[in-house]
């Protein structure tokens, strides 16, 4: 809900006339080279993944340089982390871009607890990084879509996914994550979905909008015939904060509504910047006619 | 407490009594009241000069003035800004009631010459740090989109600083918004702004006199660090009726005032009532054309004097900002009342009795109901307070003052609740809190010689946290540990301070003096804001077992200096203050609707230091015309340090500009013409820019070093005003054209600085990762025209 209110306030920002010009500053010229690791294991049975990068100085404009050769595995553990159930080996992809993979297609179980550590071999910031997760269960009964065609919003209107669920009355975390046809709409940080249940724990969600796509861009736009998939995932509130500080960071700042900036929260050691994270899943689906 | 007030204030009044009637024996009174004589208006601040003595007064905030001189004969002279003085010879053999009415100066030469004959009032009195402007001087100020501001008119003043461009909040002393004391006759402003801040709550046509205390802060303030924002309502003319409005672009207003009784009772009603939104449906974006965006405001007094002992005031605001579309509603606003019995006890003893209620609220909400978002929010602050103040005038050299306050706070932070049995949204309520905030006083103001006044007092204060309420308590690493509930009436907290205030001025010549002094406040609410501009659904919150009172000191020495025949004041002030407990939140908090909020917050000090100069002309013959205004410079520096913030360095506060000039120039051509123009300089605000990058998911991630380590590039405009009145000024029926240009050479002054991400394209894998740095600006150059008539 505080999301829905903020949407609120940034509508009455709107209405401000502010103006922007792009301009040159000069910024702190700092040795700004760390490890970036993200990545997770999920309940789905796929090939999961580590993205290893190096960060770089604010204005790189580059994509993000790899970090080749490294040693990456996950370990899982059990519920109260007395035993040590399986390492699970992850190999580069192959494609020098930093991606390690899981050896084989495997998934992770709820309420296990997972650790992925990364051995880098580099001059600068060689060492081994680790960083734990636990993973959080999902109700997966019930759980239903609809789409819903607002016309009035934007240029071309809105498709609206809307979500039927029995929530459990446990305390949960969600990511949303939208499919088209099998291909993540969502995917970049900025556009993901994440909420807590803090505001209807234990409720029906009745159709509350859990996704929102809009149709002047090509990849979001719903044609008939196009099946749209709806991921609800289980995350750790740790992972949910870390996404709502990444959007934080990432969103237009101003002097009415953001705070001051400040670096987003990280669970790997050694300085590292990113966040690795175990969670379970639940999908849904509809044909848009 | 209450009960033990109330004894000492009995004593003191017994005391009083009993050493009235000792020094009548060889002292006479003069007393009464000094007001304007065309509309019967209270002058405040207005000076009785004896000059066989010399030694004289000032009218208080009632416009009451007492005197205590031996028997003899004496040649009193009465004066005010703007007004012709009056003589007035007297022997005084008993105790007498002098009420005087002042003529305004009708003719700027005229008002040249009265400005001439001030005997350099600011450098006899024994305050320092203090601001005053008059309603007259704020209305000359070119105004933003034509409304005038008082607020803005305090942002030019040396060491008030806006907090971000076009805003009304201010920051005083590198103090953050929430330390200033904001009064609107006596009741607290707890949201001075209006339309997210754009413009002030005050409407200057109902507005009488303006005073800020930015250090030195008289015994009878308290509960703030920063500043003492003191606005007093006008009383309404007791003469005759007037009206009084104008017609801007995007506002009106319209005040009316005068007798019910003629010189006995009076009234003043005025609203303001804005009309942007009325354009919106002309609006180029579709989306904005059914908006709804407005703000309003009433301000209403009612007097009357019972007789020369009694007096009664009861004045009201009410305001309200509403904002509604197809998706979301939002109303907002103060309400505050007062009630407030003069009543003299004798010659000397001057008392006032207030009745104090003010309230901020806010709800919003989505507009739709029975939708599974629907929801509806709000959140509600209330005073209820009780103030006894008494004067005494002892001597023609002691000025007691004693008094006691009691203000009830009742905190409802926020409730949220579905709309609707479709709504998903269950019932959301943070704790209300209590809050008894109470204080004893006493000063003196003591004259020693013709050259040196002291003026020392001691404030005590105490704050009690009330149940029934739910306290949250948490760990070493501010996560929730536990949870208490406190019943109804329990008293379960309690903070109690000593605030001592000592002022000095010594008079070096006839044009000039030096003045130093010291105060210690506490401060036992603020504000849950964490930008620098702050919205209105900033909540204020209590001291706690979790918040510790916050207490400033600050020390302040100053030289005064006036120059041609007192007409052009000049003074250097020093001050540096420290502070204790300041509130400062953790990296990204989370600050609304949080059960847990106190579990954001993080302790730690701060401290700032500074130089201002000024150099105010308060009026000057031009050929036919005169001039006045003000030049004024500071250099200021505010620091905090807290041990989870900035890993613990000390940072820049959000407010710390270290250079920040003024200047005001007001040039009144002829009886008809009026041109005035302000220039505002000040170094850029600290930042926190990024100075590295992180990639995650597409998304480039800015990385931090410093808190509030770069400056961007300095912030100034020129504001310039016309002002054209009516051919014949001595009609009853008056108007003038006032053409304002708002930031005139059209500078782009920095918002905010946004550090943003190209937009990929998706035929080109591998763009979308250039970062560039975009200066939002608000507003460029503005141009505004109103209408003003009075009659």
């Amino acid at each position: 809900m505080k999301k829905n209110i903020f949407g609120i306030i940034i509508l009455m920002a709107v209405i401000i006339s502010a103006c922007s010009e792009r301009v040159d500053i000069d910024l702190n010229d700092e040795n700004n080279k760390r490890l970036v690791l993200y990545g997770s294991i999920t309940t789905d049975t796929i090939k999961h993944q580590v993205s290893l990068t190096y960060s770089a100085d604010y204005f790189f404009n580059a994509p993000p340089q790899p970090v080749l050769n490294a040693q990456v595995k996950i370990e899982e553990w059990n519920t109260n982390k007395s035993n040590l159930l399986r390492v699970i080996e992850m190999d580069p992809s192959g494609k020098n871009d930093g991606i390690y993979q899981t050896r084989n297609i495997t998934y992770a179980k709820e309420n296990h607890y997972y650790k992925c550590i990364a051995i880098v071999d580099d001059p600068d910031i060689g060492g081994t990084y680790t960083a734990e997760s636990f993973c959080p269960p999902i109700s997966r009964t019930d759980l239903e879509i609809e789409l819903e065609f607002e016309p009035d919003w934007g240029d071309d209107g809105f498709m609206i996914v809307k979500c039927y669920y029995q929530d459990p009355p446990t305390r949960e975390w969600y990511l949303f994550n939208i499919y088209k046809n099998g291909i993540l709409v969502t995917d970049s940080l900025s556009e993901k979905s994440v909420t807590d249940d803090e505001f209807y724990n234990g409720g029906y969600t009745n159709g509350i909008g859990v996704g929102y796509l809009n149709q002047s861009r090509e990849d979001e736009k719903v044609r008939s015939g196009d099946t749209i998939k709806f991921q609800a995932a289980s995350i750790p509130e740790n992972y949910a904060k870390f996404i709502w500080e990444a959007q934080a960071e990432i969103q237009f700042n101003t002097p009415l509504f953001s705070g001051p900036p400040a670096n987003i929260s990280s669970n790997i050691n050694n300085g590292a910047i990113g966040y690795f994270s175990a969670y379970s899943t639940a999908y849904a689906s509809t044909v848009y006619n | 407490m209450i009960r033990h007030t109330f004894i000492i204030l009995l004593l003191f009044i017994g005391m009083c009594a009993w050493a009235d009637e000792e020094i009548s024996r060889d002292n006479k009174v003069v007393s009464g009241h000094i007001k304007d004589a065309e509309t019967g208006e209270d002058l405040i601040g207005a000076t009785i000069y004896v000059q066989e003595l010399k030694t004289g007064t000032v009218t208080n905030v009632y416009g009451f003035y007492s005197l205590s001189l031996p028997p003899g004969n004496y040649s009193l002279i009465f004066s005010f800004i703007g007004y012709n003085p009056l003589q007035k010879k007297l022997e005084l053999k008993e105790d007498i009631t002098l009420d005087i009415e002042l003529n305004p100066a009708k003719t700027m030469l005229e008002e040249v010459k009265v400005i001439a004959q001030k005997k350099g009032e600011i450098l006899r009195k024994p305050e320092m740090s203090v601001a005053k402007i008059e309603a007259k001087r704020i209305q000359q100020i070119p105004a933003l989109f034509g409304e005038v501001d008082i607020i803005r008119a305090i942002q030019l003043l040396p060491g008030v600083q806006f907090t971000s461009e076009g805003s009304t909040g201010f920051s005083v002393r590198g103090g953050s918004p929430d330390q200033n004391l904001v009064l609107l006759d006596e009741a607290t402003v707890y949201n001075a702004g209006h339309l997210l801040g754009f413009f002030s709550v005050f409407n200057n046509d109902a507005i009488k006199d303006v005073k800020l205390y930015k250090g030195d802060i008289p015994a009878r303030y308290g509960g703030r660090l920063a500043s003492v924002l003191d606005v007093r309502m006008k009383d309404g003319s007791t003469k005759k009726l007037g009206v009084k409005g104008g017609i801007g672009l995007i506002s009106s207003r319209l005040t009316i005032d005068g007798p019910i009784i003629k010189d006995r009772t009076s009234f003043l009603v005025s609203g303001r009532r804005t009309y942007a939104d009325l354009f919106l449906p002309f609006a180029s974006n579709e989306d904005l054309r059914d908006n709804k965006l407005y703000f309003y405001d009433f301000n209403a007094k009612l007097n009357h004097n019972f007789d020369e002992n009694n007096r009664i005031y009861v004045s009201g605001y009410f305001g309200r900002d509403v904002f509604k579309n197809d998706f979301a509603k939002m109303i907002l606003g103060n309400q505050t009342a007062t009630i407030r019995w003069n009543h003299l006890f004798s010659k000397r003893i001057f008392s006032n009795f207030s009745l104090i209620y003010s309230n901020y609220q806010y709800l919003l909400g989505t507009a739709e109901e029975n939708d599974p978002n629907s929801f509806e929010w709000s959140s509600e602050l209330e005073d209820i307070g009780l103030k006894a103040d008494f004067t005494y005038y002892l001597d023609a050299n002691n000025t007691i003052r004693v008094g006691a306050q009691a203000l009830h706070h009742f905190f409802d932070p926020g409730k949220a609740k579905g709309l609707g049995d479709n709504s998903l949204l269950d019932e959301y309520k943070q704790p209300k809190a209590r809050a008894l905030e109470t204080a004893v006083y006493l000063s003196n103001e003591q004259k020693f010689g013709s050259r040196f006044t002291a003026k020392y007092g001691l404030r005590f204060s105490m704050f009690n946290n009330i149940g029934p309420t739910t306290l949250y308590f948490f760990d070493e690493n501010y996560d929730f540990a536990y949870e208490e509930l406190k019943k109804s009436l329990d008293f379960y907290n309690t903070y109690t301070g000593w605030e001592p205030r000592l002022g000095f001025n010594y008079i070096l010549t006839e044009e000039s003096s030096v003045k130093a002094s010291y105060s210690r406040t506490y401060q036992y609410i603020q504000l849950a804001q964490n930008s620098t501009a702050g919205t209105p659904l900033d909540i204020w919150f209590p001291a706690s077992p979790n918040v510790k009172p916050q207490i400033s000191d600050q020390v302040a020495v100053g030289y005064f200096r006036n120059f041609l025949q007192n007409t052009l004041e000049t003074s250097v002030e020093a001050y540096y203050k420290t502070m204790q407990n300041t509130v400062d939140f953790k990296d990204h908090a989370s600050l609304l609707l949080n059960k847990e909020i106190e579990g954001e917050l993080r302790f730690g000090k701060s401290w700032s230091y500074g130089l201002e100069i000024m150099a105010k002309l308060l009026e000057m013959k031009v050929g036919k015309g005169s001039m006045n205004g003000w030049v004024s410079y500071t250099y200021s520096r505010a620091f905090r340090e807290i041990t989870e913030i900035n890993d613990g360095d000390k940072y820049s506060a959000p407010y710390d500009k270290p250079n920040d000039v003024s200047i005001v120039w007001n040039y009144d051509i002829s009886k008809r013409l009026s041109v005035a123009a302000n220039w505002i300089y000040q170094t850029g605000r600290p930042l926190t820019i990024p100075t590295g990058r992180a990639v995650i998911e597409g998304n480039v991630i800015p990385v931090y070093s410093d808190r509030n380590d770069f400056r961007y590039k300095p912030y100034h405009r020129m504001d310039v005003s016309i002002t054209l009145r009516g051919k014949n000024t001595e009609k009853r029926f008056q108007h003038d054209w006032n053409l304002s240009i708002y930031n005139v050479y059209n500078r782009h002054n920095m918002w905010s600085l946004n550090f943003a991400q190209e937009e990929p394209d998706a035929a080109n894998p591998g763009t979308g990762y250039d970062t560039y740095v975009e200066n939002v600006y608000l507003f460029g150059i503005i141009p505004s025209l109103t209408f003003n008539f009075r009659f």
